[in-house]
């Protein structure tokens, strides 16, 4: 049985009351993370056999969570409580408002480079590929939640914005060069960063934020030395 | 009691999915006021789960030796699937439009997977005479549904989240809004309106064993039919051949496009006898009929499934074209299908019948328009073939909101004081489900009724047990009247949701079983032992489901033919 299982269940037997979010229940929707043994997690996708057995074990970098207020045996107990940096509606539902600010933030929107051709433009596998390293992410706010700079810092943009900006930042369509990172160009974007990458453990889709993160920075100081190199020689 | 809360729009969209967000872009272009009403993030809706991909004769792959592909034949394709119950003037419109929304969704920026000339990639799919399938690995809905929420973002289109639409606002034989419960504060908003478009999706939770999202409680079509608006063709409930053992999370048919066979307990690739030519792509209806039979002549594997094969295809295949499934199989079955096959079973899939209405969207109610999934127009007719319902989704989002740009200017600004009126109306049923106590549990009632229509409106149906089983609906809608919450609190009761969709639930379930008894023929997704061959003298029409007084009548229209004559239907 999976921890939304489990919810239903509590739900229908014990406490109609017990307040939490489901939609796919097969992990491709990303509507029901939560935190589970204190790590962020899809309910849908967490099989509590593997839980109680300790093979879905995992440590996250500086994650200081608030300490439990009762007991607690992991062999015989699943933990599930609502994402930690988001406000709390009821039991396991958070305000997400936040989190999407963040999204809309970095201007989630394709800017193609040049005006649309009858067809398709086209676009080689080998950078779609590329592309499909970051598109797969569902925000489901596993990330955000787990992420330590997010905690210290409330206007940091976050893993998955910062992910979803580098995947028109190299669209090939889009033809925007650098320009594209500068949205977050700043101590609440790219710099943030402190590299736990507990972003990319936590991420039921297997993106990997700190990679963006890494490559987008990278690309910023290249940006910033050929732009003084051009200064100093003028 | 404090004001109501009353927000007017010219149009407004019930459901945040690939038809409402399409919808929604397009209307708002024009200038026209409009909100999105959605149970959910549109990101959770249904539609994100779209795995395999979406039909378009691009031609980017040549077909069966070189020959070249072409709207004509799609629209052949999609009319024989439909066991020729598809309006084959709908057929047409979309086949036209495919390439070209294609085109426009690649325009918004979705990431198709590609050739190695650079053009988006199409792979084969059931009932196809072409490799027609443009595909984003097997998360073609999500990449789409990220793309159109991404430019109702942008375009800065209101989006109500989470408000639960509770009713229709109706008067003198017009639809003039609606109301909602906003779920998270339990407050009761409503919505005037010149116009509503419902792309609310499908029914599928109504059987116990579905692969749709647990949200799919066929809101809008009963919202629909209690406003005046009929149903059409509710009997036709597509069963998806192949989906998890246990859970019923599906596994596309990309997987047997890209080359996967089942197989039952004596190893043996037992579609050979039931298609000869089109083997494991053969239409969905004819696979499911399949595995069904093969697992009651007892050559099923345990748990009641047989085994879809994909290992000979290789692991760098599986990881590039079919990563999702993998995983799928991974977290919900503990089967890594590189190595081991997967056990998979039939389950509810898709709905083909839905709201009543004509390729501009129309339903019978003025004022009230559909499309997508909840809609019937009719393009899927007695089954629908993989890779169109995405087609269908954002072809007619967009062509249905062109009918509303068109229309709505002839259209007076509804009256205030009716959706005031129509709140507190609501309010006081709230209040009165909350305030029942000592009745029976919600839940207990939820899960007979999906059994109930599991066990007598499955894949094979007969007279007398779905007589039965409208019976058993009908006893259960009784007890249903008995049923209390526990939880008395208006801000986030889910529990009082999923009374209210359980609420709605009923009346799909019950146009289910009055068109599958009135339609005494088999044919497509509906197969009757008692009736086991198709009727076209009698049977070739469309059935519509009215409701007078609370009691839902059948009537007959005919099907719209013109390209295609009805022939034997052979794969």
């Amino acid at each position: 049985m999976t921890v939304l299982g489990a919810l239903f269940e509590v739900q229908a037997r014990f406490d109609e009351s017990l307040a939490f979010r489901y939609s796919c229940r097969g992990a491709v929707c990303g509507t029901c993370a939560m935190l589970i043994n204190r790590v962020p997690r899809l309910a849908c996708r967490t099989q509590l056999g593997a839980l109680i057995a300790g093979s879905l074990y995992l440590t996250l970098s500086d994650y200081a969570l608030p300490g439990l207020t009762e007991p607690w045996d992991p062999a015989e107990e699943v933990i599930v409580e609502p994402l930690p940096h988001l406000p709390v509606i009821k039991d396991l539902i958070v305000d997400m408002e936040t989190f999407f600010e963040d999204y809309r933030a970095i201007s989630p929107v394709f800017k193609p480079g040049n005006p649309d051709p009858s067809k398709e433009r086209l676009m080689f596998p080998l950078v779609v590929r590329e592309l499909e390293q970051y598109t797969p992410c569902i925000l489901c706010a596993a990330c955000y939640a787990a992420c330590p700079v997010n905690r210290k810092n409330p206007r940091y943009l976050g893993p998955a914005a910062l992910a979803k900006l580098y995947r028109f930042r190299i669209d090939p369509r889009e033809n925007q060069g650098a320009e594209r990172l500068m949205t977050a160009d700043n101590p609440e974007g790219w710099w943030g960063c402190e590299f736990h990458t507990n972003c990319r453990r936590v991420c039921p889709k297997d993106v990997p934020p700190d990679k963006a993160i890494g490559h987008a920075r990278q690309e910023l100081s290249r940006m910033k030395k050929d732009q003084n190199s051009l200064g100093e020689g003028q | 009691m404090s004001q109501p809360a009353i927000h007017e729009y010219d149009a407004i969209i019930i459901g945040g999915g690939l038809t409402g967000l399409r919808a929604a872009l397009q209307i708002s272009h024009a200038g026209i006021s409009c909100a999105v009403l959605s149970k959910v993030h549109p990101l959770r809706s249904h539609s994100v789960a779209a795995q395999g991909g979406m039909n378009a004769s691009l031609g980017n792959v040549p077909g069966p030796g070189g020959a070249s592909d072409s709207w004509e034949l799609h629209a052949y394709d999609t009319v024989k699937g439909s066991d020729y119950l598809a309006d084959q003037d709908a057929v047409v419109s979309m086949c036209r439009e495919a390439a070209a929304t294609v085109f426009e969704l690649e325009h918004m920026g979705t990431v198709w997977s590609r050739l190695d000339d650079g053009k988006i990639a199409q792979r084969p799919f059931g009932g196809a005479g072409f490799p027609r399938t443009c595909y984003a690995t097997d998360r073609t809905g999500h990449n789409m549904l990220h793309t159109l929420y991404e430019q109702v973002t942008n375009a800065k289109i209101p989006v109500y989240e989470e408000f639960f639409v509770t009713s229709l606002i109706t008067v003198s034989g017009r639809c003039t809004g609606c109301t909602a419960l906003e779920i998270m504060t339990g407050t009761v908003h409503g919505f005037p309106a010149k116009v509503i478009l419902m792309a609310t999706g499908g029914f599928g939770r109504i059987f116990s064993r579905s692969t749709n999202a647990l949200i799919n409680t066929g809101d809008g079509q009963t919202l629909a039919i209690h406003a005046g608006a009929p149903l059409k063709d509710m009997e036709f409930v597509q069963f998806h051949p192949t989906t998890l053992v246990g859970t019923s999370i599906l596994i596309s048919e990309a997987a047997r496009g890209e080359g996967g066979i089942l197989l039952n307990t004596s190893g043996e690739q037992f579609m050979a006898r039931y298609a000869p030519r089109s083997l494991d792509l053969a239409p969905r209806d004819v696979v499911a009929r399949a595995i069904e039979q093969e697992i009651a002549a007892g050559r099923g594997f345990e748990g009641g499934c047989v085994h879809l094969d994909i290992r000979h295809l290789g692991a760098d295949r599986i990881r590039e074209r079919l990563p999702g499934i993998r995983q799928l199989a991974m977290d919900f079955a503990g089967i890594d299908p590189i190595t081991e096959s997967i056990p998979v079973q039939p389950g509810q899939h898709y709905s083909m019948g839905g709201i009543d209405v004509g390729i501009d969207g129309k339903s019978g109610l003025p004022g009230l328009y559909a499309a997508g999934e909840c809609a019937c127009v009719s393009v899927h007719g007695a089954n629908r073939l993989g890779g169109n319902s995405l087609l269908e989704t954002v072809v007619f989002g967009r062509l249905v909101a062109d009918a509303i740009i068109r229309d709505i200017g002839s259209i007076p600004p509804p009256a205030e004081v009716l959706a005031e009126a129509a709140v507190q109306e609501m309010n006081l049923k709230i209040i009165g489900i909350l305030g029942r106590t000592g009745g029976v549990s919600l839940f207990p009632v939820l899960e007979t009724l999906k059994e109930t229509m599991s066990a007598h409106f499955g894949i094979f149906r007969e007279g007398t047990s779905m007589e039965q089983g409208l019976v058993r609906i009908r006893e259960l809608r009784s007890q249903f009247g008995n049923v209390s919450l526990s939880d008395k609190e208006t801000l986030a009761n889910l529990t009082l949701i999923r009374y209210l969709e359980l609420e709605y639930m009923f009346t799909v379930a019950e146009a289910v079983a009055l068109g599958a008894l009135d339609r005494k023929e088999s044919r497509g997704s509906h197969t009757r032992t008692d009736y086991p061959d198709r009727d076209d003298n009698n049977f070739l029409h469309h059935s519509i489901a009215r409701m007078e007084n609370e009691q839902i009548t059948i009537l007959h229209v005919p099907v719209t033919l013109g390209m295609f004559d009805p022939q034997e239907r052979v794969y």
